[in-house]
C-alpha cells in the first residue's frame, strides 16, 4: 500500500517534534535536573514514533526507535535513566531524525567531527517544525507558503480598500457610504492583523536547537559551559525567523569559540571553571530584543576605546576584515560572522548592539521589529518625493526656524543638545531643490546617538506594507524598501541606522545655495565665496588662498557693499566676513542675511580680530556657521572651515 | 529549434528578449526615482503588488533618450524580477540565426528584415546593473 505524500509529511512533522522532546529530556538527564517521569516520557515518545512509522511504512525509522527503546530497557523498571546512556542515545536520536527526514543516517564518526565549519556543527534552525507548545487536538498544521499567500492577499485587500476609498469622487461620499467604507477598513485591517498573527512563531522554534548545539561545541573545545535560555516564548514574524536563527547561531558560536575561556584559564583568573552563556528574549513594544550574554574574556580595551570613538562598539566589531588585524588574534574569525549579523539586523530595520567589559564578559543584543510586513512610519516630503521613516527610529520632528542657529558642521539645537544635521537629499546621494527656509528636522535615534535629517515638511504617520527594493538595488544604501500608499503613489521607506551613520560621518552635506539656484547635478561647478573686509591686504590674502584651492572669489569692502552684491545676483555659496567694518559691520550683515528667507541658510564664516569670546558669541548668536581668528592668520584654518561648509 | 523572442525598440535600435524570461509588458506609467541609485536604474514602479526596479536600456546601451519611454517589459531571471524601459514593442517571433556579439550584454546578434537585432543576456544585464555602485 503506498501512502500519500501528505500523510508522510504530516508524520515527519509530528515525529520530528517527538525527537525534539526526546533530546530535551536527555539533556535534562545529563544536567541532572530531569524529572522522575523522564524515563516514562522517553519511552512514550519512542513508542509513538515506532508505531506511527510502521503505519506509514517507514520501517527503518521504526526499527531505530525500537532499538532505542531496547537500550532503555532497565530504565523501565528502575524508573531512572542511567547517565552513561545519554551520549549514545543522543547520537541515536540524530540518526532517528535523519531517518525520519528520509535521509540515510550519517556515519557515527561524522556527528562528532571537529571540522569548524559553522553549518556543520550547528543544525540549521528547523524551518518546518512548528512550535510544539499547543496540543495537537486544538491546532492544525498548515503549509507555511499558504499562510504567506494569505497574508499577501490580506495586506493587498486592505490597501486596495483604501485606494478605492481615495478614488471615490466626493459627491458620491454620502454618510452611508462613508460609514460603510470605515467599516470595511476596520474589517480588512482586522483580517490583515489576524493573518499576521498566524505568521508569527515563537523564538523557541529556532532556539530549541541551541541547547544541544552549544553543549556539543563546548565539549569539542574542552570547555564547561552552562547555557540558559529565557523568554523564548516571544513571537516573531516567520519571515524574520530564519535570518534571526542564523544570526544567533553566529553570535553563539562566537561566544563559545572566543569568549568563554577554558576551565584552567578561568580558574587562573579567579572565575568559576564553568562559563555561562545566557540567551534572553524580550518583547519591547513593537520590537523584540534578543540578547546573548556571557561571562567570558570580554573585548580588548583597545577595541573598547575604538568603539567609544566611533560611537558604537558593534560597528567596530562588525567591520569586515577586523579578524585579520594581527593585534587582535584572539578575535580571529569573529569579524565575518558579526558583519553578516549586523547586515541582517539592519536589512530588516533593526540594530545590533554590543556591550563588553574586558575580562568580565560581553553582551550582544539583536533588536528587531516584531514584523516585517507592516511598519508604522513617519511620512515626510523632500523635493517632491514622499519618504517614510520607521517610527521606531524617530525621536521627534521639529521645525527649524530662525531661532535655532545653524552652527559649524550644520547642527541644530534640540532638547538642550546640539545635533549634527544634514539634508536628506544629499544624504541619499541625490540632488534637487534646496531646502525651504524653515525645514523640518527629523530627529533620528541610533546606537551612535541622535542626529537630525532635514526635509521639506512632515506629511503625517501611516502604517505601510513595506516591500523590499530587490537585489538590483541592494547596493544603493539607505532604503528599507518602498510602500504603496492610498493614492497609488510610492513612499520610499528609509533605513534610520544608515541615515544616522551618514550624518554622523558628515557625508556630503552641502548647504543649499540661495533659493532659486538648484544645486549642481553632474559636474560640480566651482563654489563661489564672497570675502568681506575693509582692508585691501586682508581681502587679497584671503582671495589668493581661496582661489588656489579652486574657489571663485568676489570681494566687498564693507557690509553694505556685500549686502548689495548678495541682493543683486545672490552670487555666493558662502560668505567670509570681518566684523569691524564701516557702514555695516559683520554682525549687521549677518543679521540682514539671516532675516531674508532666500538667504537664511547661506553659510557665513565670521573672522574675529581678537580670539575674543565676545566676537565669537555675537557671531554665533547672529547665526554664523563658524568663526576663525584673524590674529596670526591661519591659512589652513580658513580652508578647513570653508571646506567643511561647502567643500567638495 | 530556435527560441521565441519578443522584439523591442530602444532609440530606433532593435533588441530581443527570450519570451521564457518575459512576464508581461505594461505601459510606462509612473516611475518613482530613487536618489542615489545607479544611473541605469530609472527608479521603481509597482507592478501587481510588487515593487520593481526599472532599468533604462537607453543608459545601458549608451543611446539617446528623446522622450519618456512608452513601455516597461517585466523580465525575470533566477528569482530576480525587473522592468526594462523601452520605446516600442514589436513582434514575438522565433530568433533568426545568431552570431556571437562583442558586447557582454548581448547573448548574440541576428539580422531580420534588414535590421540588426541584439538578443539581450538578462543575467549579464542584471549583473552589470547590480554591480554598479551608487
Amino acid at each position: 500500500m503506498t501512502v500519500s505524500g501528505d500523510i508522510i509529511s504530516i508524520f515527519r512533522g509530528e515525529a520530528g517534534e517527538r525527537v525534539d522532546r526526546i533530546v530535551e529530556v536527555l539533556l535534562s538527564v545529563e544536567r541532572g535536573d530531569a524529572t522522575p517521569e523522564a524515563a516514562d516520557a522517553l519511552m512514550r515518545e519512542l513508542h509513538s514514533v515506532k508505531g506511527a512509522a510502521a503505519i506509514v511504512g517507514l520501517d527503518d525509522v521504526s526499527s531505530l526507535a525500537h532499538a532505542m527503546e531496547e537500550s532503555l530497557g532497565d530504565a523501565r523498571t528502575s524508573g531512572a535513566v542511567a547517565a552513561e546512556l545519554v551520549e549514545p542515545l543522543l547520537r541515536a536520536a540524530d540518526d532517528l531524525r535523519e531517518a525520519i527526514a528520509g535521509r540515510s543516517p550519517a556515519p557515527a564518526t561524522a556527528t562528532s567531527a571537529a571540522a569548524p565549519g559553522p553549518a556543520a556543527d550547528v543544525p540549521p534552525p528547523g524551518r518546518e517544525a512548528p512550535p510544539p507548545e499547543t496540543d495537537r487536538r486544538t491546532s492544525i498544521r498548515v503549509d507555511a507558503g499558504r499562510v504567506d499567500r494569505l497574508l499577501d492577499l490580506a495586506g493587498e485587500a486592505a490597501l486596495h480598500h483604501r485606494r478605492m476609498a481615495h478614488a471615490l469622487a466626493p459627491e458620491v461620499r454620502t454618510h452611508v457610504v462613508d460609514d460603510l467604507l470605515d467599516e470595511g477598513d476596520m474589517l480588512l485591517t482586522g483580517l490583515h492583523e489576524s493573518t499576521l498573527e498566524l505568521r508569527t512563531v515563537e523564538l523557541s522554534t529556532v532556539t530549541g536547537q541551541f541547547t544541544r548545539a552549544v553543549r556539543d561545541l563546548a565539549h569539542e573545545q574542552g570547555k564547561e559551559i552552562a547555557f540558559e535560555v529565557d523568554g523564548d516564548s516571544i513571537r516573531l514574524d516567520r519571515a524574520l525567523l530564519e535570518g534571526t536563527g542564523d544570526a544567533l547561531t553566529h553570535i553563539l558560536r562566537n561566544a563559545v569559540d572566543h569568549a568563554i575561556e577554558t576551565p584552567d584559564v578561568r580558574e587562573r583568573v579567579g572565575k568559576s571553571r564553568q562559563g555561562h552563556i545566557h540567551l534572553r528574549g524580550e518583547q519591547q513594544g513593537d520590537r523584540v530584543c534578543i540578547e546573548v550574554s556571557d561571562d567570558g574574556r570580554g573585548v580588548s580595551s583597545e577595541l573598547l576605546t575604538r568603539g567609544r570613538h566611533a560611537g558604537s562598539l558593534a560597528a567596530v566589531l562588525s567591520e569586515p576584515g577586523l579578524s585579520t588585524a594581527p593585534s587582535v588574534t584572539h578575535l580571529s574569525g569573529r569579524g565575518v560572522g558579526l558583519d553578516a549579523v549586523r547586515r541582517h539586523a539592519e536589512a530588516v530595520g533593526g540594530t545590533l548592539e554590543i556591550e563588553s567589559v574586558p575580562g568580565e564578559g560581553t553582551a550582544v543584543r539583536l533588536v528587531l521589529p516584531v514584523t516585517l510586513a507592516v511598519t508604522h512610519v513617519l511620512l515626510t516630503e523632500r523635493a517632491g518625493q514622499v519618504y517614510g521613516v520607521p517610527m521606531s527610529g524617530v525621536t521627534s520632528a521639529v521645525t527649524v526656524d530662525s531661532h535655532m542657529s545653524l552652527r559649524g558642521q550644520r547642527s541644530i539645537e534640540f532638547d538642550g543638545d546640539s545635533l549634527r544635521a544634514a539634508d536628506l537629499l544629499t544624504l541619499l546621494g541625490g540632488s534637487g531643490e534646496a531646502l525651504p527656509p524653515r525645514p523640518t528636522a527629523i530627529v533620528v535615534n541610533a546606537p551612535a546617538g541622535r542626529v537630525a535629517v532635514l526635509c521639506d515638511r512632515v506629511a503625517g504617520e501611516e502604517d505601510l506594507v513595506v516591500k523590499p527594493l530587490g537585489r538590483l538595488l541592494s547596493t544603493t544604501p539607505g532604503y528599507l524598501g518602498a510602500a504603496l500608499r492610498g493614492d497609488g503613489r510610492l513612499a520610499l521607506v528609509l533605513d534610520p541606522a544608515h541615515l544616522a551613520r551618514a550624518v554622523a560621518m558628515g557625508q556630503a552635506d552641502r548647504p543649499a545655495s540661495p533659493a532659486g539656484s538648484p544645486l549642481a547635478t553632474a559636474a560640480p561647478t566651482a563654489r563661489r565665496v564672497l570675502v568681506v573686509d575693509d582692508q585691501f591686504t586682508v581681502r587679497e590674502l584671503q582671495r589668493s588662498i581661496l582661489e588656489a584651492a579652486g574657489y571663485r572669489v568676489t570681494t566687498a569692502r564693507d557690509g553694505q557693499e556685500a549686502w548689495r552684491m548678495l541682493l543683486d545676483d545672490g552670487s555666493a555659496d558662502l560668505v567670509v566676513t570681518d566684523i569691524e567694518m564701516p557702514h555695516m559691520d559683520g554682525i549687521e550683515l549677518l543679521q540682514a542675511i539671516r532675516a531674508r528667507p532666500a538667504l537664511e541658510s547661506l553659510p557665513v564664516v565670521v573672522v574675529t580680530s581678537r580670539a575674543g569670546k565676545d566676537d565669537e558669541r555675537r557671531g554665533l548668536e547672529a547665526g554664523a556657521d563658524a568663526y576663525i581668528s584673524k590674529g596670526g592668520f591661519d591659512q589652513q584654518a580658513l580652508l578647513d572651515t570653508v571646506g567643511r561648509l561647502i567643500g567638495s | 529549434m530556435s527560441p521565441t523572442e519578443l522584439q523591442v525598440v530602444v532609440a530606433g535600435e532593435r533588441y530581443a528578449l527570450p519570451v521564457t524570461a518575459v512576464i508581461e509588458a505594461t505601459a510606462f506609467g509612473d516611475v518613482t526615482r530613487i536618489a542615489g541609485a545607479p544611473a541605469a536604474v530609472m527608479g521603481v514602479r509597482p507592478v501587481r503588488g510588487q515593487v520593481l526596479p526599472v532599468i533604462d536600456l537607453h543608459v545601458v546601451f549608451g543611446l539617446p533618450l528623446e522622450a519618456a519611454p512608452r513601455w516597461i517589459v517585466v523580465v525575470e531571471h533566477e528569482q530576480v524580477v525587473a522592468g526594462l524601459a523601452v520605446d516600442g514593442l514589436l513582434d514575438v517571433a522565433p530568433a533568426g540565426p545568431m552570431r556571437p556579439s562583442e558586447s557582454p550584454l548581448l547573448a548574440g546578434e541576428a539580422t531580420a528584415d534588414g535590421a540588426l537585432v541584439g538578443t539581450i543576456a538578462i543575467d549579464a544585464l542584471f549583473e552589470r546593473v547590480a554591480g554598479v555602485a551608487a
